[in-house]
């Protein structure tokens, strides 16, 4: 179990990485340090409102949208193409063991890595004189919220990954499911009463969902 | 419980092709099975459904006693199973793979995976990525054995090795088998491996099991019938032993392995004007039968050279394939 | 002892083990209560399945030609002869009829197979020596 989920982390560590990088980036240029300025639509300098307004939100989504992504496919996918799931599902661990230490370790990452620019750039916000508009924590929660819907994306992308399907338009169909809920849970109201019981309910039918194509497809 | 492996009408549809047709597989502990095929003759399917990497769409198959659908990971534990192309984690070094297979073993011997790995002579710091094929071969045996399985499924675990690695490999599964209960299902293109370490071989052809026979009887009674009709052969309906079956103008060429009274009332029923059954060599039997069907010959240009010349010729098609 | 195993052979492996060591035997290469590599250590050797070899010893045990000591290991057996003259004649003009039928059939003179067999005789080891 434990050597498994340390493989996953290792896998991954590159893509990690490369987000957390740019995470970061993101994080400087908002605070000012104005370093990564030649980067299209990076937000330059102070002006706005942390997180409510100016460009930090945007980018961070964009950047997170393609890690979660990224993220999805390099567990599942990856391992179709290389024919290593022959290897790793005959293991004596339950295929659905298997799976799930897989998505555990994937969102785990997910969460941990999103959550860095917004606690840096909170956390530099929070500092008064750093930043000419006041700020509150509380300005932070649809980023958030938004971080907390990322999982969603990647359970997506990785059930993309893992179902074969002949034509790549409907195996692309899982991925695509999920970015259209992203975006409805996102502007959904009472977040607490609904979005948020609806998301966790989410998940877990899409953890399912991805045991159960993990045991009856084939491995050919 | 003495058959380790043992399936029940195993069937499975690619599309709306048969690539396992009603497979009645049956291995008893401590045999060494050599399954031989051509490529796409069902091998690899039907190994890949042993394990649960494919779901059958019909039959059943227990290994060890117990039923595939419901297998214990305990007893998958017991059970190795190297799936073709050795297929690894090639960002891991050979001491990583080691350190996370045996990880799954309370039991696994690593001292023992060691030394397998010192006597191929490769070294635990290595990428596997960096490796030749039949190095990554030899990691992935070494991984097998690492908690002393008692069934070993091996997918054509000599595909795309040259001679020599070839030989080595061999070398290692004797070794294996010499460890007295073991059994092993391995699946093959080569002939020659096969015979030398299988106690028992079958044949698989078009996803039908043709030949499950003895290895020592294996050899004996390889007969090429040549059935001439004088007008357009009948088709021949399928038959235990029917290697190969080419028609070549108004004649059916079949080749047989054990040719007895069952395969002669085959032949006889279709009956054909003549029949003619020469002695073969089951070599060349089986590289005409790997070579594939050939084309039917037009009966005029049987005799000109330039018609495919390999091809018509037997002895050298033969010849070029060994 | 240089065994050779060919897959290209017509012959199953344990046969053509057998007949090398039946061969072996009656050249004087083995001599009889020479010790034969142990099952193990031949398939080892010749890359061939252990059930094979143990198969020709096997088979070279009912013919009588190798014994096997419990817990030693596996010889050639002292030369034994439980056939009667006549019974051994028969066996052997049988084969020899075979055998001449082939020559004259390849055109050979009885003169041209008699220096052949003369020549060939010298090769083996005889266990009863006579005036040739």
């Amino acid at each position: 179990m434990k050597a498994l989920a340390l493989k996953e982390l290792r896998e991954v560590l590159g893509i990690a990485a490369i987000a957390l990088g740019c995470y970061l980036a993101l994080a400087i240029n908002a605070m000012g340090a104005r370093v990564f300025d030649w980067v299209p639509g990076m937000p330059a300098g102070t002006h706005g409102v942390p997180f409510v307004h100016g460009e930090f939100t945007t980018v961070f989504m964009f950047i997170s949208v393609l890690f979660a992504v990224a993220l999805g496919f390099r567990q599942s996918a990856w391992e179709s193409a290389r024919g290593t799931f022959l290897f790793l599902l005959h293991r004596p661990l339950r295929r659905e063991a298997i799976f799930l230490i897989k998505l555990t370790m994937g969102i785990g990452l997910l969460l941990v890595c999103a959550s860095v620019p917004i606690v840096v750039y909170g956390l530099w916000a929070a500092v008064p004189g750093n930043h000419a508009s006041p700020f509150e924590w509380s300005m932070t929660a649809s980023t958030w919220r938004f971080t907390f819907l990322l999982p969603l994306l990647y359970l997506g992308a990785f059930l993309s990954g893992v179902r074969p399907a002949r034509w790549f338009g409907t195996r692309l169909l899982p991925l695509m499911a999920t970015i259209l809920i992203l975006v409805l849970l996102n502007v959904m109201p009472w977040w607490w009463a609904i979005g948020f019981p609806l998301t966790l309910l989410l998940y877990g039918l899409l953890a399912v969902n991805v045991c159960f194509v993990g045991q009856v497809r084939d491995y050919a | 419980m003495d058959d380790a492996i043992r399936t029940t009408r195993l069937t499975k549809y690619y599309g709306g092709r048969k690539v396992v047709d009603h497979l009645d597989l049956r291995i008893p502990r401590g045999t060494v099975y050599g399954l031989l095929g051509r490529n796409g003759a069902g091998k690899s399917t039907t190994l890949k459904m042993l394990t649960g990497m494919v779901r059958p769409d019909y039959g059943r198959i227990e290994l060890l006693g117990e039923d595939v659908e419901t297998l214990a990971p305990s007893t998958r534990a017991r059970i190795a199973y190297l799936a073709e192309g050795h297929p690894l984690y090639t960002g891991m070094t050979i001491a990583q793979a080691v350190a996370f297979t045996t990880s799954f073993y309370p039991n696994a011997d690593r001292k023992f995976v060691n030394q397998i790995l010192d006597h191929f002579a490769l070294s635990p710091k290595a990428k596997i990525g960096r490796l030749s094929k039949g190095q990554r071969a030899q990691v992935s045996l070494a991984l097998a054995l690492a908690p002393d399985p008692e069934l070993l499924i091996l997918d054509d675990p000599t595909l795309g090795l040259d001679t020599n690695v070839r030989r080595d490999f061999l070398e290692s599964m004797i070794q294996i088998i010499q460890r007295r209960g073991r059994t092993i299902l391995f699946s093959s293109h080569v002939l020659g491996d096969v015979e030398r370490v299988a106690d028992r071989v079958g044949v698989m052809i078009d996803g039908v099991l043709r030949v499950d026979c003895p290895a020592e009887q294996f050899k004996s009674s390889v007969r090429k019938v040549v059935a001439e009709f004088g007008y357009e052969p009948p088709e021949v309906p399928p038959c235990p032993g029917l290697l190969s079956d080419w028609r070549a103008g108004t004649r059916r060429e079949l080749v047989f392995i054990g040719y007895g009274p069952r395969q002669r009332a085959t032949v006889e029923a279709l009956s054909p004007d003549r029949v003619e059954v020469i002695e073969m060599n089951l070599e060349d039997a089986f590289i005409e039968y790997t070579r594939g069907p050939r084309r039917p010959l037009p009966i005029f240009s049987q005799n000109q050279g330039e018609y495919q010349g390999g091809q018509a010729d037997e002895g050298i098609g033969a010849q070029g394939a060994a | 002892m240089g065994f050779h195993i060919s897959t290209a052979s017509r012959a199953p492996i344990y046969q053509q083990l057998a007949q090398q060591i039946r061969e072996a035997i009656a050249r004087g290469e083995l001599q009889p209560d020479a010790g034969l590599p142990s099952v193990r250590q031949l398939s080892r050797e010749l890359v061939i399945n252990p059930n094979t070899v143990a198969r020709a010893y096997t088979e070279l045990e009912r013919e009588g030609l190798l014994v096997s000591r419990p817990g030693r290991g596996i010889y050639v057996a002292q030369p034994r002869n439980d056939l009667t003259r006549a019974a051994r004649d028969r066996r052997l003009i049988e084969q020899l009829d075979r055998w001449l039928t082939e020559a004259v059939h390849l055109g050979y003179s009885a003169e041209e197979v008699r220096r052949l067999v003369a020549q060939r005789v010298r090769e083996f080891h005889w266990q009863t020596e006579d005036a040739a």
